[in-house]
């Protein structure tokens, strides 16, 4: 069988940056999980945040991404400390129900708002802007033609319209007609619809070098010389590792040999004994907040660098909940368990996209066009499920471990 | 009157009698006579909701499951609905025969075609799940092209042009009238019965893995399984019409006793369809209360307050879990059922998690484990939203809101609603966590008489040791 | 033959060993007390009996019927039912329906049945009598409409108390049931466990009260650190010198 490296190596780039990301959300979870037990719902929202301000930060304000990372950091922090004060402190002693009840109203609140200040990004699944030429078109098919009674007129002015681009050959236009109604879809040739890109990809030419791989076992093709898959390894992906390991290790070092990380472990450990003993208890778990939500900013800057499109309000939805499982799988309140998490779900949903179809027709012989790309977050979830039910502590937590 | 605000059953008459007073008088006196054609609308929705609600209630309020996967059954009763109703059309007339998919284009079209300007291509739904194309783009007249070389004698050719429901012209003909086994009312109430049937399964299966979860683990695992749902929902278009949805028409949405809903008759019908779900929200209060005043509902209750004080009580924990997840899965079938009447296009945003969570907010807002909790709460904050929805139409705003100048730009737009739910849980859960009509048990003493009865009487049920 | 006969029963927690080979009966229709230190096991053992906890090793039978490794509420329906040293009501129901749960085993409506025939039935009306008879016979049937939560500590254990006879038991085991109780209280405590002895329940307690245990058991056990150091009647108990040791602790 010949395997194609290049596509490997690219999936395996993929799966080390989405692995990173995952990785930098997921240690906000736990550390907030391991002190005070609430699946903190709003985290995701930080890292969505995280990345809307980094772009302000990069695109409109034009700064340098050595300022950019630690401004939005700070911001972040600050969101998160807010989070704590408002809407966490005042429920410490209610339930916890209560609790995760908040964390998914201030979920709605965070979307909602960056929903009503960011319009242009109002719900675009893939470019963060799109302009449709030849609207006069649209328009034209909605007037009468012979024997056809008039259907819908489009307003383009009412919203902005929604483009579905999964099509190869036809763009999909919705329009909201009338507000309150379904949208209507117009599906135009590909050529009547022109896509501005969102983010100026300044680092997407950038390449750190270029490793070829031959794959010998075809020597017939094109006379006779053997085949070459060229991979290039992009300098965005090596940004993200190093920029996610540089602030994992130190997250590490600040856990582990601080005096204030010190103090975050005891009250994971037992918050009644570290008050005994001294410790601030509502000061370590906001300082944990603010360091949970500089991270997920760090891993929304990431995002945007990485993908470059895709930022909108709801983008913080699937990398936290994933970055949740992540957690849990890893064993929640371990930073290493989190990473270990992490990168294991990020090579699942990278490979899934990359080689489930593959599989699928290697495997199922009459599969047809089936395309079972867009279960990669249906799988990290379902190993999410699997690892509740069935080791709830995680791979690097111990039995017993409270799960209620 | 502090009785009465605690009575569900005069909350049920309340919402019953408005629903009457201001819904659609019989076709006669006209469609909609006090709310109008929008009114009825909304108010069905509410009604809707209020199932929903119902049906949610008695996981998180009775039994106290935080389910964040709701949307699940409320999507899957709907595309049971919408797809046993047109997967079982019969088509009549000229109508396309191609399965979702593919797109063949008959000798009819290829005629259209000819005749027909190159615009841009406009894809026709048809109501048996075929698709024609009306005009053409470069891909379907290349294809025209190789066809007409190969000469008119040869097989129409399949495209794989993906199929979308899009904006649908109605040119070229229309076809007969279609029959099929749904289309009458008793037909339609039995595929709503399967739509529960269904749900109700589901909801069985998906909570065997979640017996032992309790609280935030079980939370995020009924999320997970929901967006499984709603992924496969959405790319499972052979069933589902994927993005885009399942498409009711006039041809497939059912008679009920006897009006058609076409235009001609769309005002009884709109009636008869309005009293139906009244009808099944009456029953789905019914349902809910007797379950809830039943040994079954103390047993929730019991498991909600202390698992294992229940199971030393006797109660076998995971078969009253199963129970209420059947209960409640079948209501949301139900519900989702009547849903897909009401909205005629059934697509994957049924199944988000955001319409779970609206829900659940019903449930925080009205007073987690009390039926009225779960009426009042959908109630309003359905009213609330179908009136945010207004406020973003800037056409109504200008000409209903009095105080805003005629050239008014201002709108509220829809999605504020994400908004005023989140500050309303976080609000709640901060001043008033147990919602506005929570449950409260018991009530004044037994008299001295009441209690001399129940000295007195005798029941086998009573005995300490060998003696009763 | 004794109507729960248990037999090398063992516990451990990861490496700590909470009950070691402890073998003992409760005859029917006596009062049986299992006593020791905190610490000692006591409750790891009633968890054990009532199936809240599995045992690592040993055997519990009961009416020569084995109970290990049975599901709790199955236990229950075998006629073993017991309180909780945390006092575990239903808190924001009322003081009738907590007890009407406990009969939930003598009770039939099923699902189905419930959705036919709605909560007016013969069943529920008797149910309705029963539990107000049950709390008349703890003495808390004027309390019946109260919520649960609303009731004193002394209260609370007897309510608990109800609901345990309410699934109709042979075997009673009560976990510390007049802890945080004043004098009042413990001496109508103590009728009530005679009377719940009398009216043929077996009765298997907890107690750290020495002069209650000493006052109504028959038998006694003493653990100590997962072990049984005595076990006798209370006369021979309040003599041994194991058991002293024990309490007062190992002179040097």
């Amino acid at each position: 069988m010949d395997i194609d490296w290049g596509y490997f190596l690219k999936t395996l780039c993929n799966a080390l940056s989405e692995g990173s990301i995952y990785a930098l959300i997921a240690v906000g979870y736990t550390m907030v999980y391991g002190i005070i037990k609430l699946i903190n719902f709003a985290h995701g929202e930080v890292y969505m945040i995280g990345a809307m301000v980094s772009v302000w930060l990069f695109v409109d304000q034009q700064l340098h991404l050595a300022i950019v990372i630690p401004l939005a950091m700070l911001i972040c922090a600050a969101l998160g400390l807010f989070l704590d004060t408002v809407a966490y402190k005042p429920l410490r002693n209610s339930t916890r129900l209560a609790a995760l009840i908040t964390a998914i109203g201030m979920s709605l609140i965070l979307q909602g708002v960056v929903q009503l200040i960011t319009p242009n990004y109002h719900a675009l699944p893939v470019d963060t802007t799109a302009t449709v030429v030849g609207l006069d078109k649209v328009e034209a098919l909605a007037e009468p033609r012979e024997g056809a009674e008039p259907v819908a007129k489009v307003r383009p002015d009412q919203s902005r319209p929604i483009l579905d681009n999964t099509h190869p050959a036809f763009v999909g236009v919705s329009w909201r007609i009338k507000a309150g109604e379904d949208p209507v879809t117009v599906w135009l040739p590909r050529a009547a619809v022109r896509v501005e890109q969102g983010l100026p990809a300044a680092l997407d030419t950038s390449v750190v070098g270029d490793v070829e791989f031959a794959t010998p076992s075809q020597p017939d093709t094109l006379e006779g010389e053997p085949a070459v898959s060229v991979f290039r390894l992009p300098l965005k992906d090596v940004l993200v590792w190093i920029t996610a390991f540089a602030m994992m290790g130190g997250l590490h070092l600040l856990v582990q040999k601080t005096k204030i990380g010190k103090a975050m472990r005891a009250c994971a450990l037992d918050q009644t004994t570290a008050s005994l003993m001294g410790v601030n208890v509502n000061r370590v778990i906001a300082f944990t907040f603010m360091v949970g939500s500089a991270m997920a900013a760090v891993a929304g800057i990431l995002y945007s660098i990485k993908v470059g499109g895709g930022i909108f309000f709801r983008m913080g939805y699937y990398p936290g909940v994933i970055a949740f499982a992540a957690a849990v799988l890893g064993g929640i309140g371990h930073l290493k368990g989190a990473l270990l998490g992490a990168m294991l779900l990020g090579f699942a949903s990278s490979f899934w996209q990359g080689y489930a179809n593959w599989g699928l027709h290697a495997l199922v012989p009459g599969a047809g066009s089936k395309d079972l790309s867009p279960y990669s977050f249906a799988f990290c979830f379902l190993v999410m499920i699997v690892v509740i039910v069935f080791r709830p502590y995680g791979l690097l937590g111990r039995a017993g471990a409270d799960r209620a | 009157m502090k009785q009465l605000l605690r009575n569900d059953w005069a909350w049920l008459g309340l919402f019953v009698l408005l629903f009457m007073v201001l819904g659609p008088l019989p076709p006669a006196f006209g469609l909609g006579a006090i709310a109008g054609d929008f009114g009825v609308q909304v108010l069905l929705t509410i009604m809707i909701y209020m199932i929903f609600g119902l049906g949610l209630n008695i996981v998180i309020g009775y039994t106290g499951l935080l389910d964040l996967g709701y949307a699940s059954f409320m999507a899957m009763g709907a595309i049971v609905v919408a797809a046993g109703l047109v997967l079982t059309q019969q088509p009549a007339g000229e109508t396309l025969q191609a399965p979702l998919g593919d797109l063949r284009l008959t000798q009819e079209q290829r005629e259209l075609e000819a005749n027909a300007n190159a615009g841009p291509v406009v894809v026709q739904y048809r109501p048996d799940w075929g698709y024609d194309v009306v005009s053409g783009a470069e891909a379907v007249l290349a294809a025209l092209e190789a066809q007409e070389a190969a000469g008119p004698d040869a097989e129409p050719k399949t495209l794989s042009v993906q199929p979308y429901a899009g904006l649908v012209l109605p040119v070229g003909q229309k076809s007969a009238k279609g029959t099929h086994p749904f289309g009458s009312t008793g037909g339609f109430l039995l595929l709503l019965a399967i739509a529960g049937v269904v749900c109700a399964a589901f909801g069985v299966l998906r909570g065997i893995p979640t017996l032992r979860l309790t609280g935030d683990y079980y939370a995020i695992v009924t999320l997970g399984i929901a967006e499984i749902v709603y992924i496969t929902i959405q790319n499972e278009g052979w069933l589902t019409g994927g993005a885009y949805g399942i498409k009711l028409d006039g041809e497939t949405i059912p008679h009920l006793f006897g009006a058609d809903p076409n235009v001609a008759q769309g005002g009884t019908w709109w009636f008869n369809f309005y009293y139906v779900v009244l009808v099944a929200l009456v029953f789905a209060f019914v349902f809910s209360k007797r379950l809830e005043l039943s040994r079954l509902g103390r047993s929730w209750a019991a498991i909600k307050a202390d698992e294992v004080a229940a199971m030393a009580s006797g109660i076998d924990v995971k078969k009253a879990k199963l129970l209420a997840f059947l209960a409640s899965g079948f209501l949301g079938g139900v519900g989702g059922g009547l849903y897909a009447l009401k909205l005629t296009t059934v697509t994957h945003a049924q199944a988000e998690v955001f319409e779970s969570i609206i829900v659940v907010c019903f449930l925080v807002f009205g007073g987690m484990g009390t039926i009225r909790g779960a009426l009042l709460g959908a109630a309003m904050l359905q009213g609330l939203a179908e009136f945010l929805r207004l406020l973003s139409d800037p056409f109504w705003v200008r000409d209903h809101v009095f105080f805003l100048a005629a050239d008014s730009e201002l709108s509220i737009p829809n999605e504020a609603r994400m908004l005023i739910y989140g500050l309303m849980l976080v609000l709640l859960m901060r001043f008033r966590p147990q919602g506005l009509l929570p449950p409260r048990a018991g009530g004044d003493p037994p008299s001295k008489q009441q209690q001399a009865t129940w000295r007195l009487a005798e029941t086998p049920l009573f005995r300490v040791g060998g003696k009763t | 033959m004794s109507l729960l006969e248990v037999s090398q029963l063992g516990k451990s927690f990861g490496g700590l060993r909470a009950v070691n080979d402890f073998s003992f009966t409760v005859e029917e229709g006596s009062i049986t007390a299992l006593i020791g230190p905190n610490g000692a096991g006591k409750t790891t053992a009633f968890n054990m009996v009532t199936g809240v906890i599995v045992p690592t090793d040993g055997s519990i039978k009961f009416r020569g019927q084995e109970l290990r490794g049975r599901r709790v509420d199955l236990i229950c329906r075998q006629g073993v039912a017991r309180t909780f040293q945390n006092i575990r009501l239903f808190d924001h129901q009322s003081v009738l329906e907590n007890v009407t749960v406990g009969l939930h085993r003598q009770l039939r409506t099923g699902f189905l049945g419930a959705l036919l025939k709605g909560p007016r039935t013969r069943e529920e009306r008797e149910a309705r009598v029963a539990s107000a008879k049950y709390l008349d016979f703890v003495g808390l049937l004027p309390r019946a409409n109260d919520e649960a939560s609303s009731l004193a500590y002394g209260e609370r254990r007897r309510l608990e108390i109800a609901r345990a006879l309410a699934s109709g038991p042979s075997l009673l085991l009560l976990d510390e049931p007049a802890a945080g109780m004043n004098p009042q209280e413990t001496v109508e405590l103590v009728e009530l466990i005679r009377k719940i002895r009398d009216a043929g329940v077996t009765v298997f307690l907890i107690e750290h009260d020495m002069k209650l245990v000493m006052e109504i058991s028959e038998q006694i056990y003493v653990l100590n650190q997962g072990e049984e150091i005595a076990r006798g009647v209370p006369e021979a108990i309040r003599n041994d010198e194991h058991v002293i040791k024990a309490y007062l602790g190992v002179p040097e």
